[in-house]
């Protein structure tokens, strides 16, 4: 059964002012609802590619097309608009702004989107499992706890692609546990999920592996009956 | 949601505000403080130089006779032009502000005693107003004048052996009068060779029904300048010459303007240090949350509220310095004005909004070079920790 593709990425290369290739001649499509996986060795590219089909960084060359809309094109403040509302972001060091509460992590997304609703936060922060801590500060949380925080900021403004970056990077097993439980619900509810780790069974999780060594694709390797084009 | 985040940043941040606080306070406190200083002073200083007499003076347009009063030089008249005494009602009609006091002057010689006199008509209710530095023994005229009431120079006095009460017979050109010394003036100047009397009967007597040679006026420059005063009533009255006495109006010009000049370039000067206190605490705060801007852009958030963020924090810190600097400014000149007037100092409702106003526009301005470099931010960057 043919699926939709939701990104499109098109001989892309990003290169930084001293001429290092961060990227070269990437070429990769992602269905909707389909889960991949980036690994890499650092420096592979694999986060910077993230970032690109995150709309938080531009391709220096080739096309990127995400939900059908050419990123390469837009402006500044397109690309703020375009990931606040396609966009859900989720981060290997969480960053939650620290004087505010989980509750406030929370409904800050929501507002930056389009209004904040205490109601749905709290249903979302509930539903990581964290409808205890509501109105505690990060630092009064564990780092799972604040991974789960991130997550359901990330959801909160129900985006189109979920993207994460190393979640759980600094997490013991108890928590990438709980965490990735978390991510295979969210697929199973029909999410477009990309996560870049270097571990491999997180990457296994998903349908895709997508590996990258030094700004270059290496391979792909199915995992499931994915639907690609 | 937006104001909750600032209201928690600015907790958070509560320490190195209060630095900023502390600076603007001091600013806000200078501005309230020599603001409602160089009102008073100006209004003050105006009174006390009141009492060295006149500042204006009208004139017929054409002038050769030199008066004076006190030690001061105030002009000349001209034989042959006359002010047409009915004109000056003008200056009671109330239509020109500033006008404190007005003296008209009308001179003419009369003989007594086979020797010749100056005798000035005069309403002796002004001159007692503008000339507050006479020296007078015996008594003032009073109130309405009978036109036997005179007062005479100290050099007259003693050329003719007069002593309040005493009655002395003049003789004009045309008539003669009889009058009684009510008091004996010195000056130490012009005054003292002169008898004065009742413009009216000076009038009558020297056969120039309605006319004067000289008015001398007390005028206060606080609200309109005094050249504008001048050219109002030179408008308003018809061969006249209205003419600001040097001596007086520009030295009291010149004292106000060179303390109110101090007073502004140590307002400048605090408000430029001000000004650097809030930058390096706001650029501060740029830095410190580098993350958290890095973070709001990756959310989604607008330009517009990042600057609101900021700025949020900047005008916090401008009302509370605008707050505290104003009551403690007023405090501070009221101790100044106890100090240095000897008196309480009056209300100034101008001071509040001028010392807001520039407590506001000193942090907002300190601030939008940081907040600019917020707005730069590139988000990828931030949240890498580069």
């Amino acid at each position: 059964m043919d699926q939709e593709i939701l990104v499109e990425v098109m001989d892309v290369t990003k290169s930084y002012n001293r001429g290092v290739r961060a990227l070269e001649h990437i070429n990769l499509s992602i269905a909707r609802g389909e889960w991949v996986s980036f690994m890499g060795p650092s420096g592979s590219g694999k986060t910077t590619l993230l970032n690109i089909i995150g709309c938080l960084d531009k391709p220096t060359s080739g096309l990127v097309k995400v939900d059908g809309t050419e990123i390469g094109k837009l402006s500044g403040r397109e690309l703020t608009r375009f990931r606040r509302e396609k966009v859900g972001l989720i981060f290997q060091q969480f960053h939650l702004v620290p004087y505010l509460n989980v509750l406030e992590n929370v409904m800050l997304a929501q507002y930056f989107h389009s209004m904040a609703d205490e109601t749905s936060a709290r249903e979302a922060v509930e539903r990581v499992g964290m409808g205890g801590r509501l109105h505690h500060l990060p630092s009064q949380l564990s780092g799972g706890e604040q991974q789960r925080v991130c997550i359901a900021r990330a959801l909160i403004n129900e985006p189109m692609i979920v993207l994460a970056d190393e979640p759980t990077g600094n997490l013991d097993k108890e928590n990438e546990d709980l965490v990735m439980e978390l991510f295979r619900s969210l697929h199973r509810e029909g999410h477009t999920l990309v996560v870049v780790t270097h571990d491999d069974e997180i990457a296994r999780m998903g349908q895709r592996i997508v590996r990258l060594s030094h700004g270059r694709m290496v391979t792909q390797e199915d995992l499931v009956c994915a639907p690609r084009s | 949601m937006l104001a909750r985040l600032i209201a928690k940043s600015l907790i958070v941040r509560r320490r190195q505000l209060a630095v900023a606080v502390m600076a603007v306070l001091l600013a806000a406190t200078l501005v309230a403080a020599l603001f409602t200083l160089s009102l008073e002073m100006k209004s003050k200083a105006g009174r006390e130089l009141e009492a060295y007499g006149p500042n204006m003076l009208l004139l017929p347009n054409a002038l050769s006779l030199p008066v004076g009063s006190g030690k001061l030089g105030l002009g000349q008249v001209a034989a042959g032009t006359r002010i047409a005494s009915r004109s000056l009602a003008f200056l009671e009609s109330g239509q020109l502000k500033g006008i404190r006091s007005y003296a008209p002057y009308l001179y003419t010689v009369a003989i007594w005693q086979g020797q010749e006199v100056v005798v000035t008509g005069t309403s002796f209710a002004g001159v007692r107003e503008l000339a507050s530095q006479w020296k007078v023994e015996g008594d003032w005229v009073r109130d309405p004048p009978d036109e036997k009431s005179s007062i005479i120079g100290r050099n007259v006095a003693e050329r003719f052996g007069l002593r309040p009460g005493d009655e002395f017979l003049l003789k004009f050109e045309q008539d003669s009068g009889t009058f009684r010394v009510v008091g004996i003036v010195e000056t130490g100047s012009s005054e003292d060779n002169q008898v004065f009397i009742d413009l009216g009967t000076a009038q009558t007597l020297s056969g120039r029904t309605g006319q004067v040679d000289m008015v001398q006026i007390r005028a206060s420059g606080e609200e309109t300048p005094l050249p504008m005063i001048a050219a109002e009533i030179e408008q308003n009255i018809p061969g006249v010459e209205a003419r600001v006495i040097g001596q007086i109006a520009q030295a009291e010009e010149k004292v106000l303007s060179k303390v109110q000049l101090i007073m502004g370039l140590l307002t400048i000067a605090a408000l430029l240090a001000t000004g650097l206190v809030v930058f390096s605490t706001m650029t501060a705060s740029v830095l410190e949350r580098t993350k958290e801007i890095g973070l709001m852009k990756a959310l989604g958030a607008r330009s517009g509220w990042i600057m609101l963020v900021f700025l949020a924090e900047a005008w916090v810190i401008g009302i509370a310095g605008g707050v505290l600097g104003n009551a403690i400014g007023g405090l501070l000149a009221q101790i100044i004005g106890r100090s240095v007037f000897n008196t309480h100092l009056s209300f100034r409702g101008a001071v509040i909004p001028v010392t807001f106003v520039a407590a506001l526009l000193v942090t907002t301005l300190a601030s939008l070079w940081p907040v600019r470099n917020a707005l730069t931010v590139e988000p990828i960057v931030a949240l890498r920790g580069e």
